[in-house]
């Protein structure tokens, strides 16, 4: 049998599945005699010990594996499970009006849910979801069904699940798991990113797949095609056999690029720099001899939620992630969201065309409060590591300004509280839209840095939405005015002595490399995965021959004559 | 019975770690511990009650303790709200 899904992580995993039951009670309330108010209320201290005990194993267990900071979550858990309102509420209930156990906790957890979500601090408002995982532990323990833990996970397997959480994933981080598969999702989801920041291949979207595969199952996950195989004959496990060793013969090639730094065969040297979603990827970062963080997309702390991230939700993450980072840098991408993928309505009318509408640094200047809730969080994170700063879409230097100055508010603000932060923190600009390519220079003026976002500047300067299939190929890197545009921006930088970097998909792309070596790009950024193909690359290039390719290409009037030049440069090399 | 008011220092204010800590550092005394903030009162052994106060850094919490053992909650309380902030720095 075969099921199609969406790709959310790619690569390919062997395994035996292991569906995860869909925690969906169904609690009735039944009216006890007198006399059964005791055991009933035994019933219940009962299956709270059971999960404290099995939550204080699972605890042990992750200290010992991860580390006594990944189990805090497990010390909350263990806090409100003691805890008297808790226990005490729902024994009252069951007492005074004489119901069963399963019921009477029901009542007292919407209670407490209910007042948690009445309050103002996000960090706080979080803890609901683990009061409901603690219920659903203690429910599971009622009903006589203990839930399974993916602690306790003995084989290797392939989880499939009807949706998982933030809080699953915690979990998730297991060796024995070797891909995630989801009724729910998409590849944007939380389940897809968190895969692919993982390593782990996962496949989402699938609707029916709790209900198609069973435990036990043995499946193979193609995560680079969202295609599942359950119980494959002979021939398919070997042709995916086949291609799981030639992807680990290509890793293996480049493993020992990691410490080597990024120099071409004529000695200059380039910083080699990941991109990343979530702070879970700096593991993956490091491993693959990132030297830095170019880019850290934020836009994930504000998805997928029904509330804005509030300042100290983001300064602990900001925090972490420079700490863990050190001694390289990290450049924080403000905001690059529009209001549609915003948890809170900002009372903004549905845009008719919103890549060219209220999104980003222009958001962010108009609703000052979710933007100042950032910089503040950016700038308390700025003494414990090495972080800079930079604005998208920004297209001039008049928004640039703006943005700036009202940076500098918030930092006044933060030195009048007596807050420690970085006064000379580095502050760059994006550049993605035309207006400012063009304007690049007296952008480089005023910035610390420039970093190329090319997925953008294609599309804006070439016109071509690049997921309409029917203009799909009409989006060109290669495009004449696209490199004339690229070097234009380069140059400008390095007129006035600034760095410039690029942090789109073109900077991963190996059939590039040449041209953005020869261009002179100072730091290319990227997603872990490819870091060591590029490097090998910039080991294997001159600088000036690159140098002289591109300047000949630049003479080119179309792109034939462009291609034939690169062809036979490619060839003399 | 006495009471006292302290306010919290420590960077987050009445979170989940701190309320811990609380409960744990009274679970040591017999007498009645409550927390009045905002006008409303709970039981100050309770972490879940303590966190639904929702208060946070700089915010004034006055427990009001009775029992033959209340001096000593106080210097307990000094010790860990104004002494150590919770063992944050």
């Amino acid at each position: 049998m075969v099921i199609k899904g969406i790709p959310g992580s790619p690569g390919i995993a062997m395994a035996k599945a292991y569906v995860l039951e869909q925690e969906e009670y169904c609690i009735f309330r039944r009216t006890i005699s007198p006399h059964d108010v005791k055991k009933e209320v035994a019933r219940l201290r009962g299956a709270i010990m059971k999960v404290k005990e099995e939550i204080a194993e699972t605890r042990e267990r992750l200290i010992h594996r991860i580390g006594k900071k990944h189990a805090q979550l497990f010390d909350a858990y263990l806090l409100i499970l003691e805890d008297r309102a808790l226990r005490e509420e729902t024994e009252e209930r069951i007492v005074k009006t004489q119901v069963n156990a399963e019921f009477a906790l029901q009542e007292t957890i919407d209670r407490i849910v209910k007042t948690f979500s009445l309050l103002k601090d996000d960090y706080l408002k979080d803890r609901v979801r683990d009061i409901i995982d603690i219920g659903h532990k203690i429910f599971n323990y009622l009903l006589g069904r203990p839930r399974f833990t993916l602690g306790d996970l003995a084989e290797e397997a392939v989880i499939v699940a009807h949706n998982i959480t933030p809080a699953d994933t915690r979990l998730l981080k297991n060796k024995l798991v070797k891909g995630f598969i989801t009724d729910l999702g998409g590849p944007t989801s939380h389940t897809a990113i968190f895969a692919r920041s993982l390593e782990i291949p996962a496949i989402v979207g699938l609707k029916k797949a709790t209900k198609m595969i069973k435990t036990g199952d043995f499946i193979i996950l193609d995560g680079d095609q969202g295609v599942i195989v359950v119980g494959p004959d002979d021939v398919t496990i070997e042709n995916y056999h086949r291609q799981q060793r030639i992807i680990v013969q290509e890793q293996q090639k480049l493993e020992h690029l990691k410490d080597l730094p990024a120099v071409t065969l004529d000695s200059r040297k380039m910083d080699i720099a990941a991109n990343i979603e979530v702070p879970e990827e700096v593991q993956s970062v490091l491993a693959h001899g990132a030297q830095g963080i170019g880019l850290f997309r934020t836009e994930y702390l504000f998805m997928n939620r029904e509330d804005l991230p509030g300042e100290e939700e983001q300064f602990e993450i900001y925090r972490r992630v420079a700490e863990q980072i050190l001694p390289y840098s990290m450049i924080i991408r403000t905001l690059d969201l529009g209001a549609d993928k915003l948890g809170v309505d900002l009372g903004i009318e549905e845009e008719r065309n919103p890549i060219m509408g209220l999104r980003a640094i222009r958001l962010c200047l108009k609703y000052r409060d979710v933007f100042k809730a950032q910089l503040r969080a950016i700038l308390r994170a700025s003494v414990t590591g090495n972080i800079k700063i930079m604005y998208p879409l920004v297209t001039g230097v008049d928004e640039f300004r703006q943005a700036n100055a009202f940076f500098d508010e918030v930092k006044s603000e933060l030195k009048n509280q007596n807050i420690p932060f970085n006064a000379n923190i580095e502050t760059g600009v994006m550049i993605e839209v035309p207006s400012a390519a063009i304007s690049a220079d007296l952008l480089a003026r005023e910035a610390d840095f420039l970093s190329i976002g090319t997925n953008d500047l294609i599309q804006y300067t070439l016109a071509v939405d690049r997921i309409n299939e029917n203009v799909i190929t009409l989006y060109d890197p290669l495009n004449i005015s696209i490199l004339r545009l690229l070097r234009t921006i380069v140059e400008a930088g390095h007129a006035e002595g600034k760095w410039v970097g690029m942090c789109g998909e073109m900077a991963a792309d190996p059939f590039f490399l040449r041209i953005l070596v020869g261009l002179g790009l100072d730091e290319l950024s990227m997603s872990a995965i490819s870091i060591p193909r590029i490097k090998q690359l910039i080991r294997s290039t001159s600088y000036q021959d690159a140098r002289a390719m591109v300047e000949e290409i630049l003479k080119a009037t179309e792109r034939d004559d462009l291609l034939k030049i690169l062809k036979k440069r490619e060839l003399e090399y | 019975m006495i009471d006292k008011s302290y306010s919290l220092k420590n960077s987050l204010g009445m979170h989940v770690r701190p309320a811990g800590m609380l409960v744990e550092l009274l679970s040591r005394y017999k007498s009645e511990v409550k927390i009045v903030y905002k006008s409303e009162e709970v039981d100050a052994r309770s972490v879940l009650a303590i966190l639904q106060l929702g208060a946070g850094r700089g915010e004034e919490l006055l427990f009001v303790i009775s029992g033959e053992d209340e001096q000593d909650v106080i210097s307990g309380l000094d010790d860990l709200i104004l002494k150590r902030t919770f063992d944050e720095i």
